[in-house]
């Protein structure tokens, strides 16, 4: 089975790395950025099946970068996450069609089981089998 | 003539529904105003109506059975939930079940159109596709209780409509009127 490969963006050297160690242990590929800009060059650059962004970063916001994402690849599932929710980024982020808003701190387990989901439903659509 | 552009209007609140009924009647839409989830799948069931407005009212929860019922008719269905009482748990929740936007009571009707319009151009008709499907399923279930069998090639297993084909299901449903709300007493 080919490894799932996701893009985690968050300029928290903490959260990278916990997402970093998680989702190697569970056999994914895994690239972290620690903004926006390094994202995009990333997302030029690389094939994912996944992004996991952060929304308040210093060089750029997490949904800037997804609104950069749907004009690249706008099947490209995105997952935010963020510890200061609010109303208008969440509707934003809807509007965006975001797989999830995910609100900082989260389960593991539970961000895993989303976006799992959420590149197992991408494949499948593709026509792509796991065997 | 596009064929594509029915509204469907849930809302309890007949005054709303008056409201949403008149404006996007008047913009050229079909608009079906119901007051209830039975009532929208019995007119998703006949008309196509890619776009469904659902006011959810002072409630701040959305109403996730409803959706559910509807997209298990319609799952191509584009959802635009009002709101008078949002709250970012209710748009998460939204964005969970694949809501195509979240609008805040009260809200401006130029905005509301704008966002009705990329809900339809997104649609691609493929909510007419399955209303056409459908009646011509039903039509030639009628021919065949009736002892007769469609013109060989047709309608049946080619997936399309000739414009004869057309002119017998709106004689058949009664409606080709536009601009005009309809589902109405």
């Amino acid at each position: 089975m080919e490894k799932y490969r996701i893009l985690v963006v968050d300029d928290e050297l903490l959260i990278r790395d916990l997402l970093y160690d998680f989702f190697s242990s569970q056999g994914w590929d895994i690239v972290v950025a620690d903004g926006g800009n390094k994202a995009v060059q990333y997302l030029k650059n690389q094939q994912f099946d996944l992004v996991l962004t952060d929304i308040k970063m210093p060089d750029m916001d997490g949904l800037d970068l997804t609104g950069k994402i749907r004009s690249l690849y706008p099947d490209l599932p995105v997952i935010i996450m963020t510890g200061f929710p609010s109303f208008d980024s969440a509707v934003a982020a809807l509007r965006n069609k975001v797989e999830d808003y995910v609100v900082k701190p989260f389960n593991i387990n539970q961000l895993f089981k989303v976006a799992k989901k959420a590149v197992e439903e991408r494949r499948q659509a593709a026509g792509v089998g796991e065997d | 003539m596009r064929t594509d552009d029915g509204i469907l209007v849930i809302d309890s609140d007949e005054t709303i529904r008056d409201l949403l009924g008149e404006f996007f009647g008047a913009q050229g839409n079909r608009v079906y105003p119901v007051e209830n989830t039975t009532e929208a799948l019995r007119i998703i069931d006949t008309f196509p109506t890619p776009v469904a407005l659902i006011d959810i009212g002072l409630g701040s929860a959305c109403p996730p059975d409803q959706i559910d019922r509807l997209r298990q008719a319609d799952p191509d269905l584009k959802i635009i939930l009002l709101s008078g009482n949002p709250t970012v748990e209710s748009v998460i929740d939204a964005l969970r079940m694949r809501v195509f936007d979240f609008v805040v009571k009260p809200f401006c009707l130029k905005d509301l159109k704008g966002i009705v319009n990329r809900a339809l151009t997104e649609s691609h008709g493929r909510t007419t596709a399955r209303i056409m499907r459908r009646r011509i399923d039903m039509l030639e279930e009628m021919l065949h209780r009736h002892g007769l069998t469609p013109p060989e090639g047709s309608v049946s297993g080619t997936g399309a409509i000739s414009e004869g084909d057309r002119s017998v299901v709106a004689a058949e449903t009664g409606h080709g009127r536009r601009g005009k709300t309809e589902g109405r007493s």
